[in-house]
C-alpha cells in the first residue's frame, strides 16, 4: 500500500482567520486511491484543511500540492477534485438530472452522451429513473446520493465529503458508510472524508489523520490509531482506553520497565512507548484487552486480582468495572456475552487476565 | 419612466451583496426609511436648486429611486441571505465562474425576491406625491396631476375613479409581490422570516 504515489501533499500549511491561528502547520500526505479521514473534535480546523484541498480557503504559508502541481494559484473550480457538501447544497430549482449533470456544462459531448453519463452516474448512486424528480422534494438520504453523483460524474481525482453522513440517521448512516466505501472500491478515487464520529473514521478509512487544534496529532491507518495511539488525547478521542498510573523504573535499550499501579511491573518495547511529552507517567489498555477469568480458565499472560464495583449490560456485551489488586484502580473491562457465560454480580471477587503487550506508556 | 427606477435599484439592491459587511453603507441607504418624506423631498429640492439642476421628471426619478431603495434592500438582501452559501461554492467546485455561477444558481434562486422588489417599488413609486410635487418642475406626475385637477369641480368625479383604480392596482401588485417572495421561501425550502404583508 505505501508504494501508491502520492496524491495530495501538503507542506507546513498556516491559516489564520484574523488572529486566530486555525491550521498550525500541516504537514501529510494523502495517497491515490487512499480513502483518508481528517478526524477531530469541532474548531480542530478539519475542515478548513479540506477547503484549502478544493481552493475554498487560501492559506497563509506552505504549500498544498495535488497530484505533485503546487495549487496556490489554481482556483476552486480549475482543481481535480469535486465536493460533497455537509449541507448537500443540491440545487433547489433544478431537477435531479440536471443537479448531476451540471458539472458537464463545460463538457464537448453531445447532448446523448451526456445524458447518458447522468444516467449512469445516477444507477452509480442507485438512484436509476430518478433524473425528472424535483430536486428539492427528495429526502435526505437521496439528497446525499445525488451529490455524490453530481460530484463523481466528473471523476475528479480527489472526492472531498465535508461531513456527509451527519445529517442521516443512525441506521441510515450506518448503511451509506458501507456504501460509501463499496464505491470508493469500484471508482478507485481518492476520497478525503472529514467526520468528528471515531467509529465512522475507523470504519471507512485506509489511513485516519486525528487532528487537535489545528495540528495533526497522529497520521496513522486505524489499527495503529486503535492500538497504538501516539498520545493520552488520541486515545482518549478513539474509542475507550482505561489510563493507570505507573512510574517508569529503568530504561534500557529500547525496553522500558514500568510499574503500574494495580498491575504490577512489566517490561515494554520502544513501539509501546510513542515520545514523551512531560506528563505524569501513565499506561493506557483497552476493555477488550482485559479478561474476566470465569472458574476453570487461567490467564495466558499475566492476571490480577480484583472486585466488580459496576456491571453495565449491552445485550451483545457486558462491561465490568472492576477495582484492581486491593487498590483504588478502576478499569473498565468488555465480555462478549457468548452462551452459558453467567453475568457476574456487583461485590463479586475475579482474577482479570491483561497482558503486557496491550499496554501503551503515556509520559 | 418608472421602469427606468426598477432597473437602478434592482441592480443597486443586487450589490449589496457583494459588500456583505458594509453596515454603514446600509445604515445610510435605509436612511430614507425613517426620514419624513417631506424632508426629504425638501433637502433634495435645495440642494437640485443649489447645483442649478432644472427641475424634470428625471429629479422625480432620481428621488424615488432614493426613498425605494431601502424597501429593496431590505427586500433582496432577505432573499440574498436565505441563500445557502455552499451552493455557490458547490457550482464553482463544478467548473463553473463567479459569472456563470450567478447566472445559473444566484439569479434563479433570488428570482421571486427580485420580482416582488420591482412590484412593491413600482407600488410606492406610483402613489408617491410628496417628492413627484416638489421635483417635478414643469413636468406632470400621475400624483400631483390628480391634485392638480382637484381645483376644477368638474374633473372630481373622474379623478375619484382613477384614485379607487389606483388604491386597487396598488393592492393587486402587493399581493402579488407577497405571492412571489413566499413561493420563494417554499421553494428553496426557507423559514419564513416576515414580510410586508
Amino acid at each position: 500500500m505505501s508504494d501508491k504515489p502520492t496524491m495530495i501533499e501538503f507542506r507546513d500549511v498556516h491559516k489564520y482567520y484574523g488572529d486566530y491561528h486555525a491550521l498550525r502547520g500541516i504537514n501529510g500526505q494523502i495517497r491515490a486511491g487512499e480513502f483518508f479521514s481528517l478526524l477531530g473534535p469541532s474548531g480542530c480546523g478539519k475542515t478548513t484543511l479540506l477547503r484549502t484541498i478544493a481552493g475554498f480557503e487560501g492559506i497563509d504559508s506552505g504549500a498544498v500540492l495535488i497530484d505533485g502541481k503546487d495549487m496556490a494559484r489554481v482556483p476552486a473550480n480549475e482543481r481535480p477534485t469535486n465536493m460533497v457538501f455537509q449541507s448537500y447544497a443540491i440545487f433547489p430549482h433544478m431537477s435531479v438530472g440536471e443537479n448531476v449533470g451540471f458539472g458537464l456544462r463545460r463538457d464537448p459531448r453531445s447532448k446523448a452522451e451526456k445524458a447518458k453519463a447522468v444516467e449512469e452516474a445516477l444507477e452509480m448512486v442507485g438512484l436509476k429513473g430518478y433524473g425528472g424528480r424535483a430536486a428539492h422534494a427528495l429526502s435526505g438520504g437521496q439528497r446525499q446520493r445525488v451529490a455524490l453523483a453530481r460530484a463523481l460524474i466528473l471523476k475528479p481525482k480527489v472526492l472531498l465529503l465535508d461531513e456527509p453522513l451527519s445529517a442521516l440517521d443512525k441506521k441510515m448512516r450506518e448503511h451509506m458508510q458501507v456504501e460509501l466505501i463499496k464505491l470508493q472500491r469500484q471508482v478507485g478515487i481518492t476520497f478525503v472524508l472529514v467526520t468528528h464520529d471515531q467509529e465512522e473514521a475507523l470504519v471507512m478509512s485506509d489511513r485516519i489523520a486525528v487532528m487537535f487544534e489545528g495540528e495533526i496529532a497522529q497520521l496513522a491507518d486505524p489499527e495503529t490509531l486503535y492500538r497504538r495511539p501516539n498520545s493520552k488525547k488520541v486515545a482518549e478521542f478513539i474509542g475507550t482506553m482505561n489510563f493507570i498510573p505507573a512510574q517508569v523504573i529503568s530504561e534500557t535499550g529500547g525496553q522500558i520497565e514500568i510499574e503500574a499501579k494495580g498491575l504490577g511491573r512489566a517490561t515494554l518495547p520502544a513501539d509501546q512507548c510513542p515520545a514523551g511529552r512531560g506528563d505524569a507517567p501513565m499506561v493506557g489498555l483497552r476493555p477488550e484487552t482485559l479478561t474476566l477469568l470465569y472458574p476453570g480458565q487461567t490467564a495466558t499472560d499475566r492476571s490480577v486480582d480484583g472486585v466488580i464495583d459496576e456491571v453495565i449490560y449491552f445485550g451483545d456485551m457486558t462491561y465490568y468495572d472492576v477495582y484492581l489488586g486491593g487498590t483504588d484502580v478502576e478499569v473498565r473491562l468488555s465480555m462478549r456475552n457468548t452462551p452459558g457465560r453467567p453475568i457476574l454480580e456487583v461485590g463479586s471477587k475475579v482474577d482479570v487476565a491483561w497482558s503486557p503487550s496491550a499496554l501503551v506508556l503515556f509520559r | 419612466m418608472i421602469a427606468t427606477i426598477l432597473g437602478i435599484f434592482g441592480a443597486r439592491a443586487s450589490t449589496r451583496y457583494s459588500f456583505p459587511g458594509k453596515g454603514g453603507l446600509i445604515g445610510l441607504i435605509m436612511l430614507p426609511l425613517v426620514l419624513p418624506e417631506i424632508i426629504v423631498a425638501l433637502s433634495l429640492l435645495v440642494v437640485l436648486l443649489a447645483i442649478a439642476v432644472p427641475l424634470s421628471l428625471y429629479t422625480v426619478i432620481l428621488g424615488h429611486v432614493l426613498i425605494t431603495t431601502p424597501f429593496a434592500v431590505a427586500i433582496l438582501s432577505s432573499a440574498f441571505q436565505s441563500l445557502d452559501k455552499s451552493l455557490e461554492e458547490a457550482a464553482y467546485d463544478l467548473g463553473e465562474g463567479p459569472v456563470s455561477t450567478f447566472r445559473l444558481i444566484i439569479l434563479p434562486l433570488v428570482a421571486p425576491g427580485i420580482i416582488s422588489s420591482l412590484l412593491i417599488c413600482f407600488t410606492i413609486s406610483l402613489d408617491e406625491f410628496i417628492i413627484a410635487y416638489f421635483l417635478a418642475g414643469a413636468d406632470t406626475v400621475l400624483s400631483s396631476y390628480i391634485y392638480s385637477q382637484f381645483r376644477f369641480p368638474a374633473k372630481v368625479p373622474a379623478m375619484l375613479a382613477l384614485g379607487t383604480i389606483l388604491v386597487l392596482v396598488s393592492i393587486v401588485l402587493l399581493s402579488i409581490a407577497e405571492f412571489f417572495r413566499r413561493r420563494g421561501i417554499a421553494k428553496t425550502g426557507g423559514k419564513d422570516t416576515g414580510g410586508f404583508l
